[in-house]
C-alpha cells in the first residue's frame, strides 16, 4: 500500500528492505521508495536552485540515475543520503552554471527574472536564502531541511568537516536578521 | 540546536513547491516509463515492469491508430505494446547508415563512429562538428577550442565570459559563431579574428546559412530572430520580438545541443532552435514551427501543433523536404514527419520525453533520443516497413566513470564520415 507523502524520515531499515525488494524486481518497492523520498528531494533541489521547473527536472533526473544504479547499490549503505547526495550535487551544478552566466554581467536567460515564490517561506527569509551562494544553500538545506549532521554532510559533499561548519555558520549569520522576523 | 536554528528548520519544513502532487506524479510516470527499476531482473519481472508503461502507451496511441494520420503507425504501435517489448539492444554496437555522431555527455563530448566505437574528446562541456567532420569546436567555461576527432587540440581561445553554443559555418568552415554570455561573437575557423557581432542573444545555438555569404541567424532574449552578415555586420532581417525578457527557461543535461529545454516554463513564443535549409530559416518555438524567408524574415510556412500540445524540437532533413517535429502532450511525446504536400504523419509516440531528433547525413535514418526510456530509437521514415532499431542504457554507456552521475547523452550532430 502506497501512501503519498509517507514520512520520508522513516527508519533506514525500511529503506534497506525496499532496496532489497527492488533489486529482486518488486515494482511496488521501487514506487514506495520513490514516494517516500520524492518530496524532500524535490524541495531540497528547489531551495538550492530556486526554480520550480529546474528543481523538478533535477529531482527527476536524480531519481532516474539512482534507480538505474540500484542494482549495483550496496545495501549495507543507507539509501537516503546516497539519493540526497545525487540530488544536491546536481542542484549545486545547476546553480553554479547559472551563476557563471551572471558572473559575466549578464541577466542569464536561464535565470528567472524574479525568484520563484517559495510558498510557505517568509519573504525576507527567501530573499536572504537567495543571496547565499549555492554551496552555502546546499549546506543549509542538508542540515535544516534534510537534517543531516555536519559530519554526514561533509561525507556526502566530500568536504572537510570544518568547511561544512564554516558554511553553516556563515549561512546562519547571513540569515540571522531574516530569521528574527519569522513568526514563531 | 539553537532557537535560531530551530526557527530555520521549522521555516524550511513549511516550504511547498507549487503543485507538489502533480510534480510527483509526473516524475513517477517518467521513472516508471523509463523502466529503470528492473536492471538485471528476470524476464518475467521485466514484463510487470513494463505493464504500466504499456497501459499508458496504449491509451496515448489509440487516438492515433484510429485516425487517418495514425494508420501508418499501426506497426509501430503493435511493436511497442508487444509483451516483452522493447526489443532494445543493450549496447550501441553500430550506427545505421553513414557518418559519425557527436554526443555531449556528463563526462564530455564523444565521437561515435559507424562501427559503434567511440572516443571521448576531452573534458569539455559541449561540442559541434565542423562542416566536413574534420574537426569539432568545443567549449568549456571560458574556453573555445577546435579539436580533431581524436581529441587533439588545434587551437584554443579564452574569453572573459562564459562561452557556449559554438557553431561552425559551412561549406567553407571559415567562421565559427558562439555565445559569450548574451553576446553573439564570431571567430575565424583558424581561431583568429575574434569579434563581437551583437548583444541580447538568447541561449539558442546560432545558425549559419550555407554558402559563401557567412550569414548567421540568432535568437534574441525577447523572442525575435535576427540574421546578420558576419563579415560586413550588416543586418539582413529582424523579426518582431514576441515578448519581454524570457524567464525561467533552463537548459538541462538531457536536452542541450542548442535546443532549450521546454519541459519547464519556457514561454510558448520563445525560440527553441534555428536551422537553415537552403534560403529559408526553420524557427522552432513552443507554439509553432516556421520557415522564414532568408531575404526578409517573413514567414513562408507555419505549422502549429494540435491543441494541448507543445513543440519541443524540429529538425529539417538533409535536402530540406521533410521536417521531424517532436511534440509533448501531458505525459506523452510524439515525433511527427511533415513533408511537402502531404499530411503530417506520426512516426512514433510514447510516454515521457523525447529530445531533439537528428537525421543521418544521407537523410535515411532519424535518431530519436527517448530521454525518459534512456534509449535511442533509429527510425527509417521512408522505408514504409516500420523498421526500428532501439538501443538502451545510453546514460551508463556514455558515463562509464560514474554511473550515479550519468545523464542521458545529447546527440548534437550526425555528420559526414569522419576522416
Amino acid at each position: 500500500m502506497l501512501v503519498r507523502g509517507e514520512d520520508e524520515d522513516a527508519e533506514p531499515r525500511r529503506d534497506a528492505e525496499l532496496v532489497r525488494a527492488a533489486q529482486r524486481g518488486s515494482e511496488e518497492a521501487v514506487e514506495t521508495l520513490f514516494r517516500r523520498h520524492w518530496r524532500r528531494a524535490h524541495r531540497a533541489a528547489f531551495l538550492i536552485v530556486r526554480d520550480a521547473a529546474a528543481a523538478e527536472d533535477i529531482a527527476q533526473e536524480a531519481f532516474l540515475a539512482a534507480m538505474r544504479a540500484l542494482d549495483r547499490f550496496d545495501r549495507r549503505r543507507p539509501f537516503r543520503p546516497w539519493l540526497h547526495r545525487i540530488v544536491v550535487n546536481r542542484a549545486i551544478d545547476h546553480a553554479r552554471a547559472r551563476a557563471l552566466r551572471r558572473e559575466v554581467g549578464e541577466d542569464a536567460i536561464g535565470e528567472p527574472a524574479a525568484p520563484e515564490v517559495e510558498a510557505g517561506l517568509d519573504p525576507d527569509l527567501a530573499t536572504a536564502l537567495a543571496a547565499l551562494d549555492p554551496e552555502q544553500r546546499a549546506a543549509i538545506v542538508l542540515r535544516y531541511l534534510l537534517e543531516y549532521t555536519p559530519g554526514e554532510i561533509a561525507r556526502m559533499l566530500e568536504l572537510p568537516r570544518g568547511t561544512v561548519n564554516s558554511r553553516l555558520r556563515r549561512g546562519l549569520d547571513h540569515l540571522a536578521a531574516a530569521l528574527e522576523g519569522v513568526p514563531r | 540546536m539553537s532557537s535560531r536554528e530551530q526557527v530555520l528548520r521549522d521555516a524550511l519544513d513549511e516550504v511547498r513547491v507549487g503543485d507538489e502532487g502533480a510534480a510527483e506524479d509526473r516524475a513517477w510516470r517518467v521513472v516508471a516509463a523509463a523502466g529503470v527499476a528492473g536492471v538485471g531482473r528476470p524476464e518475467r519481472r521485466r514484463r510487470h515492469r513494463w505493464r504500466a508503461a504499456r497501459v499508458a502507451l496504449v491509451a496515448a496511441l489509440i487516438a492515433l491508430v484510429v485516425s487517418p494520420a495514425g494508420a501508418s503507425v499501426r506497426h509501430w504501435v503493435a511493436d511497442r505494446i508487444e509483451p516483452g517489448a522493447p526489443h532494445a539492444v543493450p549496447v550501441l554496437s553500430s550506427l545505421p547508415g553513414h557518418g559519425s555522431l557527436l554526443v555531449d555527455s556528463a563526462e564530455g563530448p564523444w565521437v561515435v563512429h559507424p562501427d559503434g566505437s567511440k572516443r571521448l574528446l576531452g573534458d569539455y562541456a559541449e561540442a559541434s562538428w565542423s562542416p566536413h567532420g574534420l574537426y569539432a569546436v568545443v567549449t568549456r567555461g571560458h574556453e573555445l577550442a577546435a579539436v580533431e576527432p581524436d581529441g587533439t587540440p588545434r587551437w584554443t581561445l579564452t574569453r572573459p565570459g562564459h562561452v557556449e553554443l559554438a557553431r561552425w559555418n559551412g561549406p567553407d568552415g571559415f567562421r565559427i559563431a558562439y555565445l559569450e554570455g548574451r553576446a553573439l561573437r564570431v571567430v575565424d575557423g583558424d581561431g583568429t579574428g575574434d569579434r563581437f557581432i551583437a548583444g541580447g542573444a538568447a541561449a539558442v545555438a546560432p545558425a549559419w546559412r550555407s554558402g559563401p555569404g557567412h550569414e548567421v541567424a540568432y535568437a534574441t532574449e525577447r523572442g525575435a530572430v535576427v540574421a546578420f552578415s558576419a563579415d560586413s555586420r550588416r543586418r539582413i532581417f529582424a523579426t518582431t520580438p514576441t515578448s519581454g525578457p524570457l524567464r525561467g527557461v533552463s537548459r538541462s543535461a538531457s536536452d542541450v545541443g542548442g535546443q532549450r529545454d521546454v519541459s519547464g516554463v519556457a514561454p510558448d513564443g520563445g525560440v527553441l532552435s534555428l536551422q537553415w535549409t537552403g534560403a529559408r530559416l526553420l524557427v522552432t518555438r513552443g507554439d509553432r514551427v516556421e520557415l522564414l524567408s532568408g531575404n526578409d524574415g517573413r514567414p513562408v510556412w507555419t505549422w502549429t501543433p494540435p491543441a494541448g500540445s507543445r513543440v519541443r524540437s524540429a529538425t529539417v532533413a538533409p535536402g530540406g523536404d521533410r521536417v521531424a517535429v517532436v511534440t509533448a502532450d501531458g505525459g506523452t511525446g510524439r515525433v511527427l514527419l511533415i513533408a511537402k504536400a502531404r499530411p503530417s504523419r506520426v512516426l512514433f509516440a510514447g510516454p515521457g520525453k523525447f529530445a531533439a531528433p537528428r537525421w543521418s547525413p544521407e537523410g535515411r535514418w532519424l535518431l530519436l533520443p527517448w530521454t525518459s526510456a534512456d534509449q535511442w530509437l533509429f527510425l527509417e521514415p521512408g522505408s514504409g516497413t516500420g523498421k526500428l532499431h532501439a538501443v538502451a542504457h545510453l546514460a551508463k554507456q556514455f558515463s562509464p566513470g560514474d554511473p550515479t552521475a550519468a545523464r542521458f547523452p545529447s546527440v548534437v550532430g550526425w555528420c559526414c564520415t569522419v576522416h
